[in-house]
């Protein structure tokens, strides 16, 4: 996506939650009494910060390991004996995986604080999301029906560890060496980072009183 | 404005914008992060390939899974905006039915909201 699109997004992205704020406003006007979040969860919050400790682990390690180019990569002749190649990560990916899935059904438990109005809410965004930059996963989204923004948000996190892994595994990316470059390994620690820093701060403000 | 047994609705509309704008002024700073975080994060990933692509440590297919990577963190942000400001307008929601619920039943004397 282009990045003039992306900045038309979020503005179209904003009006519409403002749009869905006076909705609520009114509501409010009218007395009625709706909960529209998940509340604040202890565990989950400090659940994810471990998950990040552990992700960033396996990148730092990759990173050390790691060829810095493709000419360098060229030059190994037997990439499955590298400390860099996919056979060594896939038991790492596999483990974040299971850590994904606990921290999605974590959320989605926590989820059925929400009335059916803000379920309705939760949906209307996440099609705006999911229509404006479309997931990686569309797979993986299908199979978990209606879960609400929070539990969309690790579901995300999950996609973005199958890709990685997959990515890995991909004779065309890798050059057929199965094993990625440390460049690969710094965005990754980039897109993990902020990943983690808009999930926390979304999670830390339901504390905020 | 009506008043309704001495309920002045002209002051209790004054009190709810009151009661509301004190929830978004305590909360503006981490709606505002967030969005600044947005602005900074696509000036961030344009100097990163650039970067990268000048050392010679990304070719295409580098450029290409390190902008599928910040696209999910881009649907991740979005959500996160949209989860704290949901949250913002179920407290902006709760300031001002307080005031509404007890108003209402102090010019109606029942207890109906």
């Amino acid at each position: 996506m282009q990045l003039s699109a992306q900045k038309d997004v979020y503005k179209l992205f904003l009006v519409n939650v403002a749009l869905i704020a006076v909705g609520m406003l009114s509501l409010a006007l009218m007395g009625c009494t709706i909960k529209v979040v998940s509340p604040y969860d202890d565990k989950l919050f400090n659940d994810t910060e471990v998950f990040f400790k552990k992700a960033n682990t396996m990148i730092e390690e990759g990173k050390s390991v790691s060829p810095l180019t493709d000419e360098e990569r060229s030059k190994i002749d037997a990439p499955v004996n590298h400390p860099g190649h996919l056979t060594v990560f896939a038991p790492k990916y596999d483990a974040l995986l299971l850590d994904t899935d606990a921290l999605i059904l974590r959320v989605i438990t926590n989820s059925q604080a929400i009335d059916a109005f803000g379920g309705e809410l939760h949906m209307k965004i996440n099609d705006v999301i999911d229509k404006s930059i479309p997931s990686a996963c569309p797979d993986l989204h299908t199979e978990l029906g209606k879960v609400d923004l929070t539990a969309m948000n690790f579901v995300d996190l999950k996609c973005s560890v199958l890709r990685w892994k997959e990515q890995h595994a991909d004779d065309s990316i890798t050059k057929g060496k199965k094993i990625l470059k440390k460049a690969n390994w710094e965005g990754r620690k980039i897109a993990l980072f902020d990943t983690i820093l808009a999930i926390q701060k979304a999670e830390g403000f339901k504390n905020n009183k | 404005m009506t008043t309704i047994n001495t309920v002045d609705f002209n002051k209790v509309i004054k009190d709810a914008l009151a009661a509301a704008k004190g929830v978004v002024t305590d909360n503006w700073a981490e709606i505002r992060d967030i969005v600044e975080n947005i602005g900074k994060g696509l000036v961030n990933d344009v100097e990163f390939i650039a970067k990268k692509k000048l050392s010679g440590e990304f070719n295409n297919d580098d450029a290409c899974i390190y902008l599928e990577d910040q696209k999910m963190v881009a649907r991740t942000r979005l959500r996160s905006i949209a989860i704290i400001s949901l949250q913002l307008a179920e407290r902006i929601w709760n300031a001002v039915a307080d005031v509404f619920r007890t108003a209402i039943q102090n010019a109606i004397g029942w207890t109906v909201l």
